[in-house]
């Protein structure tokens, strides 16, 4: 976990120019919330 | 700077004069002093803070550029795609009977056709060699292990063009599991087979009454004992579908895969989802356990609980984060036995849903599945957007017949996501920032 002055990190989630990966597509017959 | 507005700001138990702020745009999560809010408002925090809010997400210049950017999140994506994936139905023979099949409706000796299959490589081939792109396929059914020989000349074709246009082609299967014996692995393996996705409907007295074979004979041993022998050669994704009447006992199941020696490090994933209801050409009218709304009052309970079952006992399981409709993925596709083209699975039943054929290739879909649905003031404007995208384009059709609307979120998510990004601050390695 990273400290700095104030804010404490406690996940750094996924960092990159974009927010969503190809991987992140939900594909049908699920609810759509998850993918794996 | 300011706050983005794709986040979510919840209470941090045990330490009142802290938040906990979730960024839904990117999944990360931090802990600030309830004071920090104002402070961000004034600008007094301290560079190190604001560059690393910057960095999260959490802070943005411009909130309407941030909303700009989401709207236009899918072209972005699929102008940067170096894969094109195609599900490919294979056949709709079976040999199990489950009884809420989504394809129940459906089912019988219809296989693919050589020419069809033809088709289907002209036109993935083109992928490789004129687009550059790598192609995975997933071998979907159906049954796609009783179409082995289909598999296999389809994956040499595409392994051979792979190879002249020095892409990658791959393929995993979507399988009941009672065929994915140790010798069909072998055979696959060197073809390009990586996974499977194998499902389990809990413990094996509630398994073999949801997936029993034809014959009435329970499926629950034979696949376990496939499991164990082909894991360490590809990877497995254990899926299970629930309804509100047997949630419960699911757990169950993740003690058996313990003791069986199905280790978490064994096994790529598990997933538990409701068994959502069929319609068009496949429907069940005899099943009525399906739910057709993430709005089902039990829906919330059952996710979180097998959720945090699941992961107390270490088993992998995907984590929150930005899930829109495949839909939206211009390089995407799901290919019918008969050649029909879809953009989602759940629409092969539905032919006015087809987006084409493999004869004639894919027509413009961007009216019959409202593409820019969610595009308005009332979702650009939800912190809930990135997990949800206007929701299952299929459950709103199956709903209401017609796709006019988002398939809205909020009242689950309001209802789960807390507790989800707490489960996974409490048993999940962190990610650390880069």
């Amino acid at each position: 976990m990273e400290r700095n002055d104030v804010i404490e990190i406690l996940d750094a989630g996924n960092e990159g120019p974009s927010v969503i990966g190809p991987e992140a597509f939900c594909c049908g017959l699920a609810f759509g919330f998850f993918r794996g | 700077m300011h706050l983005s507005r794709y986040l979510k700001i919840y209470p941090s138990p045990g330490d009142p004069d802290r938040l906990l702020l979730y960024s839904t745009k990117r999944g990360g999560s931090i802990l600030v002093p309830k004071s920090f809010l104002s402070a961000i408002a004034d600008g007094s925090i301290s560079t190190v803070d604001r560059e690393a809010l910057v960095r999260l997400g959490l802070l943005v210049p411009d909130r309407e550029e941030e909303r700009r950017e989401m709207r236009e999140a899918f072209a972005d994506l699929n102008r940067r795609s170096t894969r094109f994936t195609a599900q490919v139905v294979l056949n709709l023979d079976c040999n199990l009977a489950c009884t809420y099949c989504y394809e129940g409706g459906m089912k019988g000796r219809r296989y693919m056709s050589p020419e069809t299959a033809g088709l289907l490589a002209e036109l993935l081939e083109k992928e490789q060699s004129a687009r550059g792109k790598g192609v995975e396929i997933v071998f979907y059914g159906g049954e796609p292990l009783m179409s082995v020989d289909l598999i296999t000349s389809l994956s040499q074709r595409l392994g051979i063009s792979a190879k002249a246009h020095n892409t990658q082609y791959s393929f995993s299967l979507v399988t009941n599991g009672t065929l994915l014996t140790p010798k069909v692995v072998e055979k696959l393996l060197p073809m390009g087979l990586t996974g499977a996705k194998v499902t389990l409907d809990g413990p094996r007295e509630n398994h073999d009454r949801y997936r029993p074979f034809i014959s009435g004979k329970g499926s629950f041993d034979t696949i376990i004992g496939n499991v164990k022998e082909v894991c360490d050669k590809i990877k497995i994704q254990v899926g299970g579908n629930y309804t509100q009447d047997n949630y419960r006992v699911f757990p169950q199941l993740l003690d058996y895969l313990l003791e069986e020696g199905l280790t978490p490090e064994r096994l790529a994933l598990v997933m538990f989802v409701p068994v959502t209801k069929s319609g068009g050409e496949f429907s069940l009218p005899e099943f009525n356990e399906g739910c057709a709304s993430t709005d089902e009052p039990w829906l919330a309970e059952a996710s979180l609980f097998l959720r945090d079952e699941i992961l107390k006992r270490g088993f992998h399981t995907p984590r929150v984060g930005p899930s829109p409709c495949m839909i939206e993925s211009a390089d995407d596709m799901i290919v019918n036995f008969d050649g029909a083209i879809f953009k989602c699975p759940a629409f092969l039943g539905w032919k006015e849903m087809a987006a084409g054929d493999l004869a004639t290739g894919i027509r413009d879909y961007a009216v019959s599945h409202n593409l820019d649905v969610w595009k308005k003031d009332e979702c650009l404007d939800c912190e809930y957007l990135p997990l949800c995208f206007g929701g299952c384009r299929y459950l709103k059709l199956l709903r209401d017949g017609k796709i006019d609307d988002v398939d809205c979120r909020k009242k689950y998510l309001d209802e789960t996501l807390e507790a989800f990004v707490r489960q996974d601050l409490k048993h999940r390695p962190r990610r650390s920032v880069r």
